[in-house]
């Protein structure tokens, strides 16, 4: 049933359409073009079985307007079922004679008898072609320039010669032969009337109001959907920035809860004085203080790492900061690494606030000491990064144990990770950079300070040196 | 006798010894567990063997006061 309601979709309009057609008077190709479409609408009613169905070759009207594409054209001429008509207009005349080549096109040029009317009608330049679906049925294809009045009297008047497959009997039925010959005479009221009472018996205004209310909750819901997915992605967004901020206001809050912590446990006469670790601490801590900020440079040599770690890393040939070392930066990590045949000599710098929080500078010469002979120290001086070291330094300070915290401050200076490959390809590129310098940034295992190019030397000569008894037993054996 | 401030992660004691005892024994004593740590005496780091060196060996005087520290031993990243 749904199909009776479509091919009357302009119901409310009918008597207006009619009024305007035979007035003549503002009868624009939309009025008549709908008018067409319910007079089809209504022969197409007529032929339903009696279940209400319509035929499978369903007699139907459809226009196109102004197609200005031949693919547009040939798009609906193929998709036009058989017993159909296309009314297309306002076509460029290009665009109409491509038709021709279509196969199963063929136009009606000579206008016989039953067509001559039609093809003649007005001052409509009216082509129409045929194009055969099957043995016996057809479509028809209209080509016209501008939709008249006379146009559609005379389209209607020859739709039984036309299509003759809508007849098989021979006959027309009452109604529609009042309703063209009523088209003919300009007689309004009388298809009105025959429209009417086919609208109301098939209660047409109903089916209409079902068509166009049909899922209309189910809009309203998808739409109601969409409104509050769209506020809960703008709370999200909303969310999202605001814990960001809150994150970062409890880090800063942390912070300063942990250097009142360390205030608040601190007790002067359980600990030494600042002075006194310094005096009795017997490695090279050389500090400043501005203030209450103290500022110290620990110098130490590297002695705690992965040794299995360098190995792998260093027969690995695809390992991104060994390719960057050159020749004999290669040796001298081996050297300090893998041999350990020597110490590579680091600093790093630190600023303690009131002895409750600690950190790693990037390191210079805020102390006043001269480094040259020392490489800054790759985790804390290049990217002052305590690592693992940075939480129990921080629990160390909140139990006002700033003296650990130095240690712990100096253990990290001890420490390199091969595992950070960002630090080591700073340390390597530094090494490349350094190897033609007079610093003696090594103290190799003689006890001697050397320089990178001396320390090169050195590991090739022990090298060497590991090589002779071999060489020597193995001349032993041959002889 | 010395007085030995025994410091680590988690304890910090102070220790009366003889110069003829062990940075091994005191830590022992005060319970400190030496696995992943950097031990030092006043600063200076103490090998496995320093460890069973006595006092006076390590170089401490009769009547000093030193600092015994197990530093945890972490890495500079945090690689996880």
């Amino acid at each position: 049933m749904t199909q009776i309601n479509t091919v009357f979709s302009n119901y409310d309009n009918i008597p207006i359409l009619f009024k305007r057609h035979f007035n003549s008077d503002g009868c624009t190709n939309e009025y008549l073009f709908n008018m067409v479409n319910n007079i089809f609408g209504y022969l197409s009613i007529n032929r339903r079985n009696e279940n209400g169905k319509f035929p499978d070759n369903l007699f139907t009207f459809r226009n196109v307007y102004a197609p200005y594409f031949s693919s547009t054209i040939k798009g609906c001429i193929d998709e036009c079922p058989a017993g159909n008509i296309v009314l297309f207009n306002g076509v460029p005349k290009s665009l109409e004679s491509e038709v021709v080549d279509i196969n199963d096109v063929e136009e009606l040029k000579t206008a016989s008898c039953p067509l001559n009317q039609f093809l003649t009608s007005g001052n409509n330049i009216v082509r129409v072609f045929r194009k055969k679906i099957s043995q016996e049925t057809y479509s028809m294809l209209v080509f016209i320039n501008t939709i008249t009045t006379t146009f559609v009297d005379k389209l209607f008047s020859s739709i039984p010669k036309l299509m003759p497959s809508l007849y098989p009997d021979g006959e027309i039925p009452q109604d529609e032969y009042t309703i063209f010959k009523s088209l003919a005479v300009s007689d309004c009221e009388s298809v009105e009337k025959i429209i009417n009472a086919k609208c109301e018996e098939l209660n047409i205004a109903e089916l209409i109001l079902r068509k166009t209310f049909e899922g209309y909750e189910n809009v309203a819901l998808e739409q109601r959907k969409i409104t509050v997915k769209k506020a809960i992605d703008d709370y999200e967004a909303k969310y999202q920035t605001y814990a960001a901020y809150l994150n970062d206001v409890l880090e800063k809050m942390n912070a300063e809860k942990i250097v009142y912590d360390s205030l608040c446990n601190f007790e002067p006469q359980n600990t030494i004085t600042f002075v006194d670790f310094l005096l009795s601490h017997k490695n090279n801590v050389r500090c400043k203080r501005e203030g209450s900020e103290v500022y110290y440079v620990v110098d130490e040599t590297i002695e705690y790492f992965d040794d299995d770690m360098f190995e792998s890393y260093y027969n690995n040939l695809n390992c991104h900061f060994m390719l960057r070392a050159n020749t004999d930066a290669k040796v001298v990590l081996k050297g300090l690494f893998l041999k350990r045949c020597g110490k590579l000599r680091v600093y790093s710098e630190f600023r303690s606030k009131s002895l409750s929080g600690l950190r790693p500078l990037y390191g210079g010469t805020i102390c006043g000491v001269d480094y040259s002979d020392h490489f800054k120290h790759p985790h804390l001086g290049e990217y002052q990064c305590l690592g693992a070291n940075e939480l129990p330094i921080d629990n160390y300070l909140k139990n006002g144990e700033w003296d650990m915290a130095i240690e712990q401050s100096i253990a990290a200076t001890k420490n390199i990770n091969f595992g950070d490959s960002t630090v080591m390809a700073r340390l390597v590129d530094n090494i490349n950079r350094k190897l033609s310098d007079n610093g003696k940034y090594i103290i190799a295992n003689n006890g001697q300070l050397m320089t990178l190019k001396e320390f090169v030397q050195y590991v090739e000569q022990l090298e060497k040196e590991e090589e002779k008894p071999e060489e020597k037993k193995e001349d032993e054996q041959t002889n | 006798m010395i007085s030995v401030n025994v410091k680590s992660a988690t304890t910090r004691t102070t220790k009366n010894v003889d110069v003829t005892s062990t940075p091994a024994q005191v830590f022992e004593s005060a319970g400190v567990s030496l696995g992943n740590a950097h031990i030092n005496l006043n600063g200076v780091q103490l090998t496995a063997t320093d460890l069973q060196a006595t006092f006076a060996q390590l170089g401490v005087t009769d009547g000093a006061r030193v600092d015994l520290n197990a530093i945890v031993k972490a890495d500079g990243a945090n690689i996880d």
